[in-house]
């Protein structure tokens, strides 16, 4: 119990055994030369030196043991007769008075649990370098199409893929691949996987994989006429392959050509992004690279940065690499520029801004719940103020006295604190399940140590802001201060009032600030709801089937059959129509092609336009409820043989065809020197294709019956009130009944996808909704600790002015009034806070202004309303003071 | 030699340290074993290993210091000597021992003493 917390000279002191060592030396050798010099023989010295010195290793190691138990005994002694009366005395308080405890402990385990789950989630996704060896080196490249108007992110041709491959020296090493479906047969059901296929045996070597069994390709493996090997993945050797350990040397039918199995991935692996992520099968193209398709966007790439080069000095190699080969191939990479992002960043570049919302919103949440924490503290310890005298006069110095608070504090801290981080899981786990599908790495996120770590940082800071700020004030507390008037310094107790204000005003303006970005961005999210798509999501069931290999080879027979299972599958109870596409709207898929408009000049190179282009077969416009504005549809009668139509959308009829008809004029879809002609026979309403915030752009449908596709995204209509997915049993044996080779994947509501589409604002609507409640909660708890304090601390005054004739109305006023005034200062703190935050976020909402006056104006009048009603509590219950009760007891 | 040499009651050996040290002279632990063989005329069996965790838990109390030092033939050796608190110690210590001492003889010579 020492006043004295300077650790004591005598306890650090270690004896070190080399001190020891050359005391016992320099006593026995001196003991020999005494022995020599009075005639000993040498051998006969040491043996009567070390028999009188006895037993010297025994000697040794008592000593040690002694010091070992010197040193814990003093340890234990410090730390039973300090921390332990402390923790005793801190439990037996904080037992006396449970109330201010668990809120103080709740709202800690809140703030800490919201900061921990949300920082796991950013932790996971944004911090968290990809999960490869060398990361830093990692690059995705990309073909920024932006100078002609088109995607930052497009993908590139495989001859220029090459190229870049062997003549640019920023990267030590460039894995080219693309990610397609093939139809597994031979194994059970036919089913489609998602394939892998890279090129020139060079993605393993970027990405340095070490296959779980077996190898990779080799680059000689890579050529036209190759052998026909395939790399599977570690799961899909555990299910589909049923883990048999002989799978290497065995084949898979792939689209109908048997693959020999080479190899399988390590487990758990995933590729950098895209379809291909978890690709159950990598496969080689087995094309030429000096073949077709320069500056086509088939292929991805990702390159491996050799040692000491910056993304930039490989940006600036690129683009010298570009400006090459536009001089060979003047056409082909017209406004096409090669870009490298850095893998870490380029992977959550869509995310970033909302998960930087989120950790903002997460720090005003834990500051909330500081200050709250804070606030209680100080209360609570203006009322024990007497207590703390009295404890002083016995004795206790004014240090003892900070180290008890601090104790009591960090006894609280410290159960707030495991409080949160259990809750911290369990955040996690729920972000883990609320998170939209497909938001990139959320399978990295996971509690882990490191969020651990933050949490105790966080928890270590909780301890500062709260248990700092009483205690400092309690150790001003003078004895004579705190006696006089039965333990209560009406100007300690003003002076604790006024700061607990201050800090009610700050919490308040915190609060109004996350309130309104909850608003804002919830007003958004209702925005993007209400987009017009363009079409019907409702009562709508769609799955894909692919129709590949050479038994579908003959296009003519293809769209006969497509248009076969169409009708057949109209023809099944509870559906109305059923048509298809290549590609649903909303599904992130691509696919613009070059147009040209008959009888106009040719555009120059590069300043072509595209539209967004769609294979439509049967019923397809009426299944969606595609509103034609002008003309007719794709019809049932557009086959092979008739001349080709296409039905374009009005956007594209608006910029095109200003003031003319657009029906009955031709466009090329083909190349300008060999056209191929398309006759406009209707224009459609605008669809979002993409994404729901994009602008509408040109677009246009042709006929699947006279451009037969292999893969057809089914559309069914069903009848209202049933639901789509009971009529799965019945789709699946209608198509396995005109072809058992055909697997139905992909089934979902169209529904699904547009709520998919919407997933990312959706969750961080939800998140945010959820952060702005937990801060008006925080506010309010804070708000009405102050009130109620202030009227306790009151309740003299009170009570004379109720027995001086007050009415109740006025002494109810007169609190609500007096609580407010934080509040108002706090509101007009947070609007200015909210106006300048307002600029972060102009990119995250749609349709709503990043300063909005319905979402502001709706905060501040929630606040002022909970606050009033925070307020009136307290308020009542000072109006009911029985004031002969309050005198007598003073 | 004929053994008469009698072994060391338990606490004596800080006893005779602390009065090896009580000349003011600061003593390495051999001539601190030499002074208690000198002055007990070899009365007394002291097993000189049993010196050190002595003198190292005496160190601790702070009833002695220590400080490296050199010897008379130049080699280097730990010094001790007594703090304040170790003379206290030595003098309170030597009381009662002679108070202890005189008691047992008492009762070892008085046998009836009763008188």
């Amino acid at each position: 119990m020492s006043e004295d917390f300077r650790p004591d000279p005598r306890l650090t002191e270690e004896e070190s055994p080399e001190d020891l060592d050359a005391e016992i030396r320099f006593h026995l050798e001196e003991r020999v030369r005494e022995l020599q010099e009075a005639g000993w023989s040498e051998p006969a010295a040491r043996r009567e030196a070390l028999r009188r010195f006895g037993d010297v290793h025994g000697t040794r190691a008592a000593m040690a043991r002694e010091d070992r138990m010197w040193r814990w005994k003093m340890g234990w002694t410090r730390w039973t007769g300090g921390l332990g009366a402390d923790l005793k005395v801190a439990a037996r308080q904080w037992r006396k008075r449970p109330g201010a405890g668990m809120i103080a402990l709740l709202t800690l385990a809140l703030g800490i649990g919201a900061t921990t789950s949300i920082f796991s989630l950013v932790d996971g996704i944004l911090l968290r370098p990809p999960p490869y060896p060398a990361p830093d080196r990692l690059a995705v490249i990309w073909s920024d199409w932006t100078e002609r108007g088109g995607p930052e992110r497009e993908w590139f041709g495989y001859p220029e893929l090459h190229d870049l491959r062997t003549q640019v020296a920023a990267f030590e090493e460039v894995g080219i691949w693309t990610d397609p479906t093939v139809t597994l047969t031979g194994r059970g059901d036919a089913r489609q996987l998602v394939a892998m296929v890279a090129t020139e045996g060079t993605l393993s070597r970027v990405l340095r994989l070490t296959p779980a069994q077996g190898r990779f390709f080799t680059p000689e493996e890579d050529v036209p006429d190759g052998p026909p090997t395939v790399v599977v993945s570690w799961e899909f050797w555990q299910t589909t392959l049923g883990g048999d350990p002989e799978i290497l040397g065995q084949s898979l039918i792939l689209n109908g050509e048997p693959q020999e199995i080479i190899g399988v991935l390590p487990r758990g692996f995933l590729a950098p992004f895209g379809p291909s992520r978890r690709a159950e099968v990598w496969m080689t193209p087995g094309i030429a690279p000096n073949g077709n398709g320069r500056g086509n966007a088939s292929w991805r790439a990702v390159g491996r940065m050799t040692p000491g080069t910056t993304i930039e000095q490989a940006n600036e190699e690129l683009r010298g690499f570009i400006a090459g080969l536009r001089e060979i191939y003047p056409e082909a990479y017209v406004g096409k520029t090669p870009v490298a992002w850095e893998m870490r960043d380029d992977v959550v570049r869509g995310a970033r801004k909302a998960l930087d919302l989120l950790f903002g919103a997460v720090l005003v949440v834990l500051l909330l719940a500081s200050v709250n924490v804070a606030n209680l503290l100080l209360a609570r310890n203006t009322l024990r103020q007497s207590e703390l005298a009295v404890r002083a006069a016995l004795g206790a110095g004014r240090r003892r006295i900070v180290r008890q608070l601090f104790v009591e504090t960090g006894l609280l801290v410290l159960s707030g604190g495991l409080a949160g981080v259990a809750l911290g899981w369990l955040g996690t786990r729920i972000l883990v399940a609320l998170a939209p599908a497909g938001t990139p790495r959320i399978e990295s996120v996971a509690l882990d140590g490191r969020v651990l770590g933050f949490a105790v940082v966080v928890t270590l800071l909780t301890t500062l802001l709260t248990g700092l700020l009483p205690a400092s004030r309690a150790g001003r507390r003078d004895l004579r201060d705190a006696l006089v008037g039965s333990g209560r310094d009406p100007g300690a107790d003003r002076r604790g009032i006024r700061l607990r204000g201050v800090l009610v005003a700050g919490q308040v303006g915190l609060a109004v600030t996350l309130i309104a970005m909850a608003g804002l961005i919830g007003r958004s999210f209702s925005a993007l709801r209400a987009v017009d798509l363009g079409f019907d999501p409702s009562d709508v069931l769609t799955f894909q089937l692919s129709f590949p290999g050479e038994a579908y080879g003959d296009p003519e027979e293809r769209a006969a059959f497509q248009d076969r299972i169409a009708e057949r599958l109209g023809a099944l109870p509870g559906v109305r129509t059923a048509g298809g596409i290549s590609n649903l709207p909303l599904n992130n898929a691509n696919g613009d092609v070059g147009y040209t408009i008959e009888g106009r000049p040719l555009p120059e190179p590069g300043e072509g336009k595209a539209i967004w282009f769609r294979r439509v077969a049967s019923q397809y416009m009426v299944a969606m409820d595609l509103r034609l504005v002008a003309g007719r549809g794709i019809e049932p009668t557009d086959v092979r043989g008739t001349p080709p139509v296409i039905v374009i959308n009005e956007t594209m009829a608006r910029i095109d065809f200003p003031g003319e008809n657009p029906i009955g004029q031709r466009i090329n879809l083909g190349d300008p020197a060999d056209p191929l002609w398309f006759e406009i026979v209707g224009i459609a309403a605008d669809v979002r294709n993409f994404d729901i915030r994009d602008d509408w752009r040109e677009a246009g449908y042709v006929a699947n019956g006279q451009f037969p596709g292999r893969v057809i995204n089914f559309t069914l209509e069903v009848e209202e009130g049933i639901d789509p997915t009971s009529l799965v049993p019945g789709i699946r044996s209608a198509v396995s009944e005109m072809d058992a080779g055909l697997a139905v994947t992909a089934v979902r509501p169209m529904t699904e996808l547009v709520d998919s589409a919407l997933g990312p604002d959706r969750f961080l609507a939800v998140l945010l909704a959820g952060f702005a409640l937990l801060a008006l909660t925080l506010a309010v708890v804070g708000l009405y600790g102050v009130v109620s304090y202030a009227v306790t601390s009151r309740l003299r005054e009170v009570g004379v002015r109720i027995a001086l004739g007050a009415e109740a109305g006025r002494i109810r006023r007169l609190v609500v009034v007096r609580g407010m005034v934080p509040v108002a200062t706090g509101i007009a703190v947070g609007v200015l806070l909210t106006i300048g935050a307002s600029r972060l976020v102009t990119s995250v909402v749609y349709g709503v202004a990043p300063l909005d006056a319905v979402s502001l104006g709706g905060t501040v009048v929630l606040l002022v309303l909970t606050a009033a009603t925070a307020a009136a509590v307290p308020a009542i219950r000072a109006s009911r003071v029985d004031p002969i009760q309050v005198l007598r007891d003073d | 030699m004929t053994e008469t040499n009698l072994a060391l009651l338990k606490g004596t050996v800080d006893l005779l340290v602390l009065a090896a040290l009580d000349a003011g002279e600061p003593l390495h632990g051999y001539a601190i074993a030499q002074w208690i063989g000198r002055v007990t005329g070899g009365a007394l069996l002291l097993e000189e290993g049993t010196l050190y965790p002595a003198l190292h838990r005496m160190r601790r109390q702070g009833l002695i210091s220590a400080e490296w030092g050199v010897s008379e033939n130049n080699r280097r050796a730990r010094f001790y000597r007594l703090t304040a608190a170790g003379r206290e110690r030595r003098s309170q210590g030597a009381s009662d021992w002679a108070r202890y001492a005189s008691a047992v003889s008492a009762a070892l010579q008085g046998g009836g003493a009763g008188e």
